[in-house]
This record gives C-alpha cells, structure tokens and sequence, in this order.
C-alpha cells in the first residue's frame, strides 16, 4: 500500500485513538490520586 | 450450506434475545425503567450498544462495498466515525449526563425542554414530527432488509421474513424496554465485532496475503489505493471526503446514541466506556473496509458490491459460520430497529402524552402506553415495508442525516455555548433539519454530491448563533449550565506549576 495511504490509515485511527487515550489516562490518574490521598494534578492547594 | 445448520444458530440467538426480554422485564414497570432501564447501565453495555445502534446493516453491507467499491478512499468514513465516537465520549457525554440528571431528563427532548425553559413544548412538538417521520422510514427500511435477508438465507419469502424479523424485536423490546434493548444492542455489537475482525483475517490470506492484496487491487485499478480515489486532488476529491467524515458527526447528537449516555449508572461508567467504544468503532471499520478491499481481489466483478459480504461468508466459511453471519446481519438490523422503536415511542409518550396532554398520569400506566405505542410503530413500519417501499427509499436517504443535523447542532450548542437561547436552538433544530431534506431534494447533485450533513450542521450552527445573538438567554438557565459544568470539570487537569 502506498505511504499516503498508510498515513491516511494512520490518522484516521490514530486522531480519535489518542484524544480517547489522553482522557482516560488523566481520569485514571486523577482516580489514583484521589485513592491516595494527594490532591490531583491542578487542584487548589 | 445446510439450512438445518443456519436453522439451530439462528434459533440460539432468538431464544438468547427472547430471554433477554424476559430478564429485563422487571426493569419496565415506570417511564425511567423503560425508557432509559432505570439509569443502571454499566460502561460495557452502553459502549457497545451506541456503537450497534449507530452502525445499522450498512456497516455490514454498506462499508464493507465501499472498501470492495473504492478501496482507500473509504478510509476517511474510518476516520469520521473514531473521532465522532471519541469526541462523543470526551466532551459531550459528560455534561450532558450532568445536566440530564438535574433535569431528571427521560428523552432528549426533555432536556431540551428544560435547558431552555420551554413552557410551551415547543421542542417536544418539533422533536416529535423530526424524531417520527424519520424512524419510521428508518424501521420500514430495516424490516425490509429483514425480510430480504430471512428470504435469502432461509427462503421464507419476503412477508413472512419481515413479520418473523418485526416479531422477535417487538417481543423484547416492549417485554424488557431500554434495557432489553441495551442488553440484546451489547451482544449484538460484539457479534458484529467478532464478524468483522475475522472476517479480513481470514480473507486477506485466502487472498494472498497483504503484499498480494495491494498488487491485485493496483493492478485492476490503480485508484483504489490512492486516498482520493478516482477524483483526485479535486473540489469533488475532498467533497467526498469531507462527506465520509461527517458521517461521524452523527455520534455528537443523535437522540438514539444520546439515551445511552442519559442510561448510565453514573459519570465513572461515562469516563470508563468511552475507550471501549473507540476500539470497537475501529474494530467495525478497520475490518468491514478491509475485508471489502480483500474481497475486491477474492470475487471480482460483482455486479452490486454491497453483496460482498455474504459472498465472503459463502466463499471462505463453513455452514455454520454461515449461520453465524447471518445471524450479524439480523443483529446489526434489529439493534437499529430496536432502539428507533423505544425513541419514538419515548417521544410519542413521554414528550407528547405525559408533558403536553396528561402530566399526572400514573408512571404504570404511562409505562403500558409506552409498550401499546412500540407495537403501533412497530406495525406501521411493517406496513410501509409491505407496501411502500419507494417512498421508504426516499425518506430513507435523508433519515439518519435528518436526525443528527435536527438535534446534534442545537446539543453541542446547549452544552458549549453559554449564550444559546430558546429562539436560537428552535431556529437550529428547524433550519438544520429542513436544510438537510432540501439538500438532498433539490442540490446534492449539483454540488459534487456534497453528503447532505454538512451543508444541514453549518445551516442548524449559522441560524443558532445569528437568532441566539438578536435574543437574550434565560439567566437561571445559564446559571444551571456554568454550575453544572464547574461540577463535569475540566478535560485534562494539568500539573500546577509549583514555586520554588
């Protein structure tokens, strides 16, 4: 398959994937956090 | 191919889909039982379900003739419909879960209703002619691929396909409501997952590989694996793809996709089922465009390409993978049918009946109506697709495009945009969907076959902001908003900068 068309490939999983992954690692994160006790990322102190 | 083989998977999957109705009756005494399944849906059952009600039978046949019909091009429709799905579930399904719960919103016209303070049930009236002329057409077009698909498979003949088909999904959905349907929508998207995952691992090797794949496909025609296909680099070239991508803009907004979101235990169930639905969305695409490209090279020459799955299935399986298939195809028609039914009746009972005529009307009795109303739907469907299937054919064109440009526009600005009034999203909802019919009726096919979305989301956008900017919004609903999304926070928290 062509190089353009593997790109093409490649965004069109690649846009939507990431956005979705970024979120559910920063929930995930936030989640840990609040387990632990420590204020999440950006909360008032 | 033995039809007693296809016979036994076929009836498995009907018992499984009539105890399903059965355990999820209890659930369907009252309107929030039936309509939304009491809001006790978990991540994995509402991720699959939007993602089985949203694709229909196209998935199955549609996409995978694209990916037959024009190779890589159909690769923007990928694209469109990840992000569509994605974006849904990162910036719109919080808030809007949020503020329905406030609202103790039942149906997306509810909310509506209320975000804007409409003491005159003119969202609910408009709601109610939008959401039924196009389910409608909808249902009747899915019955039809019903009964042609019993009759194909079985040989039952047509009519009787089409009553076997509207029978089974009649059953569970007024026995068990919402949460039959989230449930049998849950097992039918896995299913159709399944199908579609194999079905390109089996054939790309029957194939000859990828490598083979590639140099047939360029040796029959070159522009199959250019991501402009046949156009080009042309005002028609990115016509079409912009068009394949705003097929995915239907996820934003579609009140059918919508209930699933309003149908979740809680906010954590919303934040844990959006990467399920992603990967599932991409398991749809990925698999039906290359198993098309894959059966481009494997039976050349179809006359109709939308008949290469079955054609694959025929050529590369077993009876009772056959079986199997069919079997995803019903599954993938009904978990469409199934949801149109409940969100019309929902519009008919709770918008229409409850809110403008009876609003102290006993929530079992409401309930019942609800169930009378499925079956009076379900059975106008049948009799438009016994008698009239042209007209079917014309409303079906512009129906699920109808839909998202009516409610998506008027959503996404209700939740986004602060300064939204009633007037603006009345104007949006009726500009963004007659825009969307006269697309299709009088300028598609002058303007390089522009997909009729866009021109109907820019006219519902446009006539929100300009009607929005002349009125002034209602200040205790604007208030509700800023609270309710101080409450949703952020998207991403970033790490505070810490002085030393």
């Amino acid at each position: 398959m062509p190089v353009e068309a593997w790109l093409l490939l490649i965004a069109a999983v690649g846009l939507g994937l990431s956005l979705e992954l970024a979120f559910y690692r920063a929930r995930r994160r936030e989640r840990r956090m609040d387990r632990e006790g420590r204020p999440a990322p950006g909360a008032d102190e | 191919m033995t039809s007693a083989t296809i016979i036994g998977v076929l009836v498995g999957y009907l018992a499984v889909l009539l105890a399903i109705g059965f355990w999820s009756a209890r659930e369907s005494g009252d309107m929030k039982g039936y309509y939304l399944a009491g809001k006790k849906l978990p991540a994995w059952v509402i991720a699959f379900s939007s993602n089985a009600t949203g694709e229909s039978a196209w998935l199955l046949l549609g996409l995978t003739g694209m990916g037959y019909a024009i190779g890589v091009h159909a690769f923007w429709v990928i694209m469109g419909e990840v992000l569509g799905v994605a974006s849904a579930w990162v910036f719109v399904a919080r808030p809007f879960k949020e503020l329905t719960d406030r609202y103790d919103a039942i149906t997306v016209p509810d909310y509506l209703t209320e975000r804007f303070r409409d003491t005159h049930h003119v969202f609910r009236i408009i709601s109610a002619v939008v959401i039924l002329s196009m389910v409608m057409a909808y249902v009747a077009a899915q019955l039809t691929a019903s009964g042609k698909a019993f009759d194909t498979f079985l040989g039952t003949g047509y009519t009787a396909g089409v009553w076997i088909g509207l029978a089974i999904v009649l059953f569970y959905t007024t026995v068990g409501g919402f949460k039959a349907v989230a449930y049998s929508d849950f097992l039918q998207g896995v299913l159709m997952l399944g199908c579609l995952v194999v079905l390109p691992i089996v054939a790309i090797p029957a194939a000859g590989g990828w490598s083979g794949v590639m140099s047939a496909l360029n040796a029959a025609d070159p522009n199959l694996l250019k991501p402009m296909g046949s156009f080009g680099l042309t005002v028609g070239g990115v016509a079409s793809a912009f068009g394949f991508i705003a097929i995915g803009f239907a996820f934003l907004g579609s009140p059918q996709l919508l209930a699933r979101f309003m149908a979740a235990t809680g906010r954590r169930e919303i934040e844990d089922g959006g990467i399920w639905a992603v990967l599932c969305v991409i398991g749809f695409d990925v698999g039906a465009v290359l198993a098309g490209m894959a059966g481009r090279v494997l039976v050349p020459g179809l006359a109709d390409p939308e008949t290469i799955l079955p054609e694959l299935s025929h050529m590369l399986f077993p009876a009772f993978f056959t079986g199997i298939f069919l079997v995803v195809v019903l599954a993938a028609i009904m978990s469409t049918v199934d949801s149109l039914l409940i969100l019309a009746s929902a519009v008919v009972v709770r918008d229409v009946v409850q809110n403008v005529f009876d609003p102290g009307a006993d929530q079992k009795r409401l309930s019942l109506l609800g169930k009378s109303v499925t079956v009076v739907i379900g059975l106008v469907g049948i009799y438009l697709a016994l008698t009239e299937q042209r007209m079917i054919f014309y409303f079906v064109l512009f129906a699920w495009s109808g839909i998202a440009a009516a409610f998506t526009p008027v959503v996404l600005c209700s939740l986004f945009w602060k300064r939204t009034t009633r007037a603006g999203a009345i104007a949006g909802m009726v500009v963004g969907f007659t825009t969307t019919v006269a697309w299709v009726l009088l300028f598609k096919e002058r303007f390089w076959d522009l997909y009729e979305m866009i021109p109907g989301f820019a006219a519902g956008f446009a006539a929100i902001v300009i009607v929005s900017l002349v009125t002034e919004p209602d200040a205790e609903a604007v208030a509700e908003l800023e609270a309710a999304r101080a409450s949703v926070g952020p998207l991403f928290r970033l790490p505070s900068r810490r002085l030393p």
